[in-house]
């Protein structure tokens, strides 16, 4: 959540109010989980954290009137939180978070994240399968194996779908940026 | 294109188009490829998306509407089919999705039968097939007809055919796509196997189990090759593999 | 009162609408799908059934002419002859006369044996025999004219097939021993055998005619004719009367056979044509049912699916099939009888043609019931097999698992490549194999036994020129019954062929296109799949050459005695061989070529 929100401003400096509008936007039918309070709550640690920093407009201390904007550190998080390959675990949800907030934030493209995602689960399963081969017929070891390599499996499936999809919303994007120019 | 002895198949601008006008289809769309020697190269991508087509044309199944195919130095795009044919009997064999073993042979008299097109010798074709049956594992089955082996061993029967006259290439297309997990492996070992012994192979597949055992994997989308990479093999213990794919250990 | 109804229960009715009209429409799709099959197979079922009527109806009109002109001239049950009449031969036909049995007589008239070249005609020069008779009608025996008037001195009637022979009209002048005659008539009789077969010809004239020839003849003798109370006892009266050695009796029934020769020989030709046509015509359909039993099968599979029980499917399947046959039948019954009357022999000596006649009811059923039980027969098995069948399996798995031969896959790794795909694809369906080779042995057969007849044909008409100095027109109608059934035959073959090697290069698509996938060249695909449909042709030839001339054998023995007719030219035989090879093996080229260009790709792809 709070990598998202700092994705979001990357974009440019915001109200809290029209934060929140941007993030229900690209949550879609997800967004009915989130409410404002997290969102505000979210950019009150953030703050704390450095990454963020807000300035007062108007009248004060009502929180959708600040306006809110990444602080250096905070560039340098996004720029790390883009790249990062690293696979959580309740993946699904997350993943899909993280590329629409790079899609909508243009900070990168989101097939090729999803793509770099999909190398790292390869490079994951093709270990995973080296020592399958290695280990013992019917051991414990081999069962947790091919229990990984399932996972994997269903990662990768997942992560070309993602690919795809994201490939399709491009060359809308370039459908649409070639109609308007 | 210079000749690199340590390249064994190559294409550039490979493209295949089929139909003409609003119904035309880029199944191969400008593919520009590289395996080298004892490589294992393999191609993933969704279903419809060129890898079978791609490897119908390397193997001169197909013929392209553009582009090269370059084997072992010499352009082939262009064979008669004749030429392709005997080309196909030494440098290339291979592996397909449903086996296309023939029904009323044994065993190895399924895998003899490239050497006996190729001209061998009974005697010698009949050796050589029995070695290889035996290499891929089905030497107690040698006598069998296809109907009374497994997906697997049927698959490993068609690998051993494909080998018999060794080959420069192996290309195998989907070769695991109807088997089930356990024939898979059986396969991906033999795989393996064949790998250390440097054979070179080019494997098209959308199964990421099968792709991953190769040295370099191209993802291809719509026609084109869309990524490339290499993957190299890092070893970890079984707690951290197992704990990196997500599942939990309990430790 | 009670007030409530009772609902009976009521039994459910199978409908039969719901799998009929899905039967009905996968056939339709099936025949629009493949229309050139169902074509080819109607044509050899045509021709068979054709034949068939040809046969059938010849059969019944070719004998009513001589039987009606037997009656109308009052014609002899026997007849006795002698070249030398003497006083011992005279008291014998005097016994004959008034043996018990005969109730009417005619004769002796005297018969002079004219020398060789006495009659000149139009330039030519030829025997002659010379029956002296009288002015009025005899009680047997009694000529009927179909042109001009009776004797006369100085006009002399001419027998009708000898009349033809010399090409004279009534009006024509000829001398016999250089005494002139004009041609007062021209007649048929049956007292004896009609020319060409007797190398001299008969002619009438009066006593007084005879009586002045008489010096100049060779040989001076009679001929009695006798009619008998019980004409079926004719060959016994004649065998039980032969006492003089020079007296020769002849009964009605051989004079008859010998007269109807060419017709019984032409209606030989066509039975033989008949029954070869109709067993090609079985083969041809069998082997086009097998080229559609995977599709038969899948259909078979709907049909169940759908609720149809296997009695049902074989019903609607053989009725499909039984259809095509009774088409066929009334297209070729039609032609039959169009045809008969062109094919027909005007038989020498006698009145009139053959008459056009209609198919009896018999001939019709006969042609029918044919046509039905052939095409039912060749169908039955493969449409049972298929109606049986799993539907499950079927629709998984249409094709029926090829056979493996250990001996054809042990001898084919030893020789060249198109010899090892064609001798194993062979083997992998030993029945159509089996089946080809049937069909074009009967083929090879009957041709055999045609060129037989023909070269018959020719030894007859070369006796009959010696004699003539020209070919007899008798027997062009009979060539052309023998080279009418030739062709159809060799159609029917060709079709048959044609049929094989589609069927065989269907079938075989995959593990060709895998051949060529694993290194075979186009050229040796398809050089395999030639010798796939030749290797049944080898075994046709082998078996049918001797199985001809066997066939030919027989029928000439049950005819009654081999007439010592000429073998035909060893090296029209010897020809036969490489002739129908090549034949085939053009014709299997073309299927095979075509299936082996495709791309290899089609039948190999899965998805």
């Amino acid at each position: 959540m709070q990598d998202v929100v700092l994705a979001l401003l990357a974009k440019g400096p915001s109200h809290g109010y029209e934060l929140r509008r941007r993030l229900l936007a690209a949550l879609g039918p997800m967004g009915s989980a989130f409410n404002a309070g997290q969102v505000y709550v979210t950019l009150g640690r953030l703050e704390r954290a450095g990454l963020v920093e807000s300035a007062e407009v108007g009248q004060a201390y009502r929180p959708d009137r600040r306006v809110y904007e990444l602080t250096a550190a905070g560039h340098e998080r996004v720029a790390t939180w883009v790249a990062e390959v690293d696979w959580p675990k309740p993946a699904p949800a997350e993943f899909h978070l993280k590329l629409t907030a790079v899609a909508a934030a243009g900070l990168a493209d989101p097939v090729a994240v999803a793509d770099a995602q999909r190398r790292e689960l390869l490079r994951r399963l093709r270990d995973v399968e080296q020592a399958l081969l290695e280990a013992p017929d019917r051991s414990a070891a081999a069962l947790l194996l091919e229990g990984a390599v399932l996972n994997l499996q269903a990662g990768i499936r997942w992560l070309e779908l993602c690919a795809e999809h994201w490939t399709g919303w491009r060359q809308g994007d370039e459908r649409r940026q070639g109609n308007d120019g | 294109m210079t000749g690199n002895p340590r390249q064994v198949l190559a294409t550039r601008g490979l493209t295949k188009v089929y139909g003409s006008g609003p119904s035309m289809v880029r199944a191969v769309d400008g593919v520009d490829l590289d395996v080298q020697t004892g490589e294992v190269v393999s191609v993933m991508g969704p279903s419809g998306c060129g890898k079978s087509t791609l490897l119908y044309l390397l193997g001169g199944l197909e013929r392209p509407t553009a582009g090269e195919v370059v084997l072992a130095g010499d352009r082939v795009d262009r064979l008669s089919e004749t030429r392709w044919a005997r080309l196909r009997r030494h440098a290339i064999g291979f592996v397909f999705q449903a086996f296309h073993l023939v029904d009323e042979l044994t065993v190895v008299e399924n895998v003899e039968l490239p050497a006996l097109l190729a001209g061998a010798t009974p005697g010698k074709a009949r050796r050589r097939a029995a070695e290889l049956v035996d290499r891929v594992g089905l030497a107690d089955r040698a006598g069998y007809l296809p109907a009374q082996l497994s997906g697997g061993q049927k698959q490993r029967v068609a690998v051993a055919r494909a080998l018999v006259n060794e080959p420069l290439v192996v290309l195998a297309d989907e070769p695991t796509g109807n088997l089930d997990t356990a024939a898979t492996t059986d396969v991906l070992r033999l795989f393996a196997r064949l790998r250390s012994a440097g054979q070179t192979l080019v494997i098209v597949t959308h199964d990421s189990r099968v792709a991953s055992t190769a040295d370099r994997l191209m993802t291809m989308r719509d026609g084109a090759i869309v990524d490339h990479t290499r993957l190299e093999r890092r070893t970890s213990t079984v707690d951290d593999l197992v704990s990196s794919a997500g599942l939990e250990t309990g430790s | 009162m009670t007030g409530f109804s009772v609902r009976r229960a009521t039994r459910p009715r199978l409908r039969l609408s719901g799998p009929l009209r899905l039967a009905a429409r996968l056939a339709a799709r099936d025949l629009r799908h493949r229309p050139g099959t169902g074509l080819l197979v109607l044509l050899a079922l045509l021709t068979a059934t054709t034949m068939m009527t040809l046969a059938l109806v010849v059969n019944r009109s070719a004998r009513s002419p001589w039987d009606e002109t037997f009656a109308a001239t009052a014609g002899p049950h026997v007849v006795a002859t002698t070249f030398d009449a003497d006083e011992a031969t005279d008291r014998a036909m005097a016994d004959l006369a008034a043996a018990p049995e005969v109730v009417a007589r005619a004769g002796p008239y005297p018969l002079l044996s004219m020398p060789d070249g006495a009659l000149e005609a139009h330039g030519r020069r030829i025997g002659v025999e010379v029956m002296a008779r009288d002015g009025g009608a005899a009680e047997v025996d009694r000529p009927a004219l179909v042109g001009g008037g009776w004797i006369r001195d100085g006009g002399a009637v001419v027998e009708e097939s000898f009349a033809t022979a010399l090409r004279v009209v009534v009006g024509d002048r000829f001398t016999i021993a250089g005494r002139p005659f004009t041609v007062a008539g021209i007649a048929v009789t049956t007292s004896r055998q009609p020319t060409p077969f007797y190398s001299h010809g008969l002619v009438w004239t009066t006593r007084a005619d005879a009586a002045a020839l008489a010096p100049a003849a060779a040989n001076r003798g009679a001929v009695l004719m006798l009619r008998l109370a019980d004409p079926v006892g004719a060959p016994a009266f004649a065998a039980g009367h032969t006492t003089l050695q020079q007296l020769y009796l002849d009964d009605w029934q051989s004079t008859r056979l010998d007269a109807l020769t060419d017709v019984l020989f032409a209606l030989f030709g066509l039975i033989v044509g008949a029954v070869a046509l109709a067993l090609l015509a079985a083969a041809s359909v069998a082997v086009a049912v097998a080229g559609r039993m995977a599709s038969q099968t899948r259909r078979a599979a709907l049909l169940k699916a759908v609720g149809a029980t296997p009695r049902f499917i074989v019903t609607v399947m053989l009725a499909e099939y039984v259809t095509f046959a009774l088409l066929a039948a009334g297209v070729g019954l039609l032609a039959g009888t169009y045809l008969a009357p062109v094919l027909a022999e005007p038989v020498p000596g006698v009145l009139g043609t053959a008459p056009v006649v209609l198919p009896s009811i018999t001939t019709v059923a006969l042609v029918l019931g044919a046509a039905t039980i052939l095409v039912g027969l060749s169908t039955l098995v493969p449409t049972v097999r298929a109606a049986r069948a799993s539907a499950v399996r079927s629709l998984a798995n249409p094709a029926r698992s090829p056979r493996r031969s250990r001996l054809a896959i042990a001898v084919s790794a030893r020789l060249p490549v198109p010899l090892l795909l064609g001798l194993r694809l062979a083997a992998r369906r030993p029945g159509r194999a089996m089946l080809a080779a049937a069909g074009l042995s009967v083929t090879v057969a009957a041709v055999v036994v045609a060129l037989w007849m023909e070269a018959g044909i020719r030894g007859d008409t070369a006796q009959v020129s010696d004699a003539l100095g020209e070919h007899a027109i008798t027997y062009d109608k009979l060539r052309l019954v023998t080279y009418t059934f030739i062709a159809a035959l060799v159609a029917l073959a060709l079709v048959n062929a044609v049929l094989v090697a589609w069927t065989t290069a269907l079938d075989n698509a995959r593990t060709s296109a895998l051949a060529r996938a694993l290194g075979a060249s186009p050229r040796q695909v398809t050089s395999g799949l030639t010798v796939a449909s030749l290797l049944p042709a080898l075994v046709a030839v082998t078996v049918g050459i001797p199985a001809g001339f066997a066939a030919y054998r027989a029928a000439a023995a049950a005819a009654g005695g081999a007439s010592g007719s000429p073998t035909p030219a060893a090296a029209g035989l010897l020809a036969l061989l490489p002739a129908t090879l090549f034949v085939v093996a053009a014709l299997t080229t073309i299927p095979s070529h075509r299936a082996s260009r495709r791309p290899a790709i089609e039948a190999l792809r899965t998805d």
